[in-house]
């Protein structure tokens, strides 16, 4: 009776195949010559098919669809107030300049939709109050960037628009290019030096106002270079989006008189606008 | 390139690489995946297959958004477990318990049953229905769905030594719900009693009640 009591402590550890090879033997070995141990056994066994029973089920067929559309609106939502709670002024800056980019695409009449990968700018803009080039290269990392010559940044990231010359306007000389991978996106980057002096060029695919839904929420900052832009201190990170690109840049050039023409430079179709407005 | 066409085929951790990549394709494929279990599991949790749904969903959600953090230690299916059982559980804590069967519920207050379910027709469900959620969870992971104790273990973040016990513990009082009217719990303890009292030959395990009928 008393090896019953024992044994009964670990027949559902058995029946549930746990257990060494030596208890289990040993269990076994009882309940061959136990009648009341073997129905307990077969007990547990039915209850645990009993438990089992009743287990199928269809997935509604709309249950994906309504994760997907979780995904391509409230997921960048959840980021942004995330960064609200944390980093309000540059999360905010960061969303704004991603969500505008996507406006200013559909603005500029995209009849395709591209699917793109979030790009989160938070980690770079952290940075930009301490070693900017040092928080430009974290990103660089994070989207598994490797250097890569001007040419082969530019084939990498072939349906993109843009350019890696070896100078840009004001003295500025390529120092490294880079291949990204953002999502399944190829993208690109660039950085160029003048006397010390570092601007950083990032180039992914165009974002669009549906993936990032927040944009209408806030006040758009319009640069002087009539794109958008978010500054943390001396640095800029002024955004230009054309029909497949969004072209960033960088810098602690002046808005008026430095920037249009690297601009220029680097997004072969951006063109200033008169004004811009919002709906 | 489109992924989508080549997601079905990946392996696990293909695509978890993907996934953190923010590949909607894979994202898609992992669903496929795992879905039928994470709902069924959501739909015996919470009994109700609207609820499953909407939890299913915040799973999804949750495990999308923070599969940067996943390291693969555990297998996928263990980690989505893990998400769901929380959401289930905390949708628990914030409703109102589950009424049980109406028959049941009357019965239970019937001064004469001693406060004790006579389980007149307490089914399989609301018994599961009226254990403590965790020893559900706990019975669900491991019959319904498969999970050995280290995997529950791993779900429930209950230490791998107290799987055992507590699932011990959920099987007897599934069982005392399930006492004195459940075909298989009768079946078991008439023939219990029978071969104690020696009308039986003591090494035949009982067959099955139809099988004695006759």
């Amino acid at each position: 009776m008393k090896t019953c009591e024992k044994i009964r402590e670990v027949l559902g550890h058995y029946v549930d195949g746990e257990g060494s090879d030596e208890t289990r033997a040993a269990i076994e070995a009882h309940v061959c010559t136990c009648a009341e141990c073997r129905c307990e056994v077969e007990g547990l066994r039915r209850l645990g098919d009993r438990i089992a029973i009743g287990a199928e089920v269809c997935v509604p067929p709309a249950l994906w669809s309504r994760i997907e559309t979780q995904l391509a609106t409230a997921a960048p939502r959840h980021r942004f107030v995330r960064f609200l709670r944390v980093r309000s002024i540059l999360a905010a800056a960061a969303c704004l300049v991603l969500a505008v980019g996507g406006y200013f695409a559909v603005l500029q009449g995209l009849s395709t939709r591209a699917e793109a990968a979030p790009v989160d700018f938070s980690a770079l803009l952290d940075g930009l109050s301490g070693d900017a080039e040092n928080a430009f290269r974290e990103f660089v990392e994070r989207y598994r960037g490797r250097r890569v010559s001007s040419v082969a940044a530019r084939q990498h990231a072939s349906q993109l628009n843009f350019a890696v010359p070896e100078q840009l306007p004001g003295g500025f000389s390529l120092n490294e290019a880079f291949a990204l991978q953002i999502g399944d996106t190829p993208a690109a980057a660039a950085i160029y030096r003048r006397n010390g002096e570092f601007v950083g060029t990032i180039f992914h695919r165009a974002i669009h106002p549906e993936d990032y839904g927040t944009y209408r929420d806030h006040p758009c900052v319009v640069g002087e270079h009539r794109g958008h832009r978010v500054q943390v201190g001396e640095w800029r990170l002024v955004h230009v989006t054309d029909a497949t690109t969004c072209h960033c840049v960088l810098s602690r050039l002046d808005e008026t008189k430095d920037l249009p023409a690297i601009l220029q430079a680097v997004a072969p179709d951006f063109k200033p606008a008169a004004d811009h407005s919002h709906p | 390139m489109d992924s989508r066409d080549h997601a079905p085929t990946l392996t696990e951790h293909e695509l978890i690489v993907r996934c953190k990549r923010g590949d909607r394709a894979a994202q898609h494929a992992l669903y496929e995946r795992t879905s039928e279990r994470v709902f069924r599991l959501l739909v015996r949790m919470t009994h109700s297959a609207d609820t499953a749904e909407d939890l299913a969903q915040d799973t999804y959600l949750k495990a999308f958004s923070a599969i940067a953090t996943f390291d693969e230690r555990s297998a996928v299916n263990t980690w989505l477990y893990r998400i769901a059982v929380n959401e289930a559980l905390q949708w628990l804590r914030r409703k109102t318990p589950v009424p049980l069967d109406p028959e049941v519920a009357a019965a239970r207050a019937d001064p004469r049953n001693n406060g004790h379910d006579p389980g007149a027709h307490l089914d399989i469900e609301n018994a599961l229905a009226a254990l403590d959620p965790m020893d559900r969870a706990m019975l669900l992971l491991r019959y319904q769905e498969g999970l050995d104790y280290r995997a529950i273990a791993e779900v429930t973040e209950i230490a791998m030594g107290t799987v055992a016990s507590r699932l011990n513990r959920a099987r007897e009082r599934l069982r005392e719900l399930l006492r004195d009217f459940a075909p298989e719990r009768e079946e078991t303890q008439a023939e219990v009693r029978r071969i104690s009292h020696g009308r039986e030959g003591a090494a035949r395990i009982a067959p099955p009640v139809e099988e004695r009928a006759s």
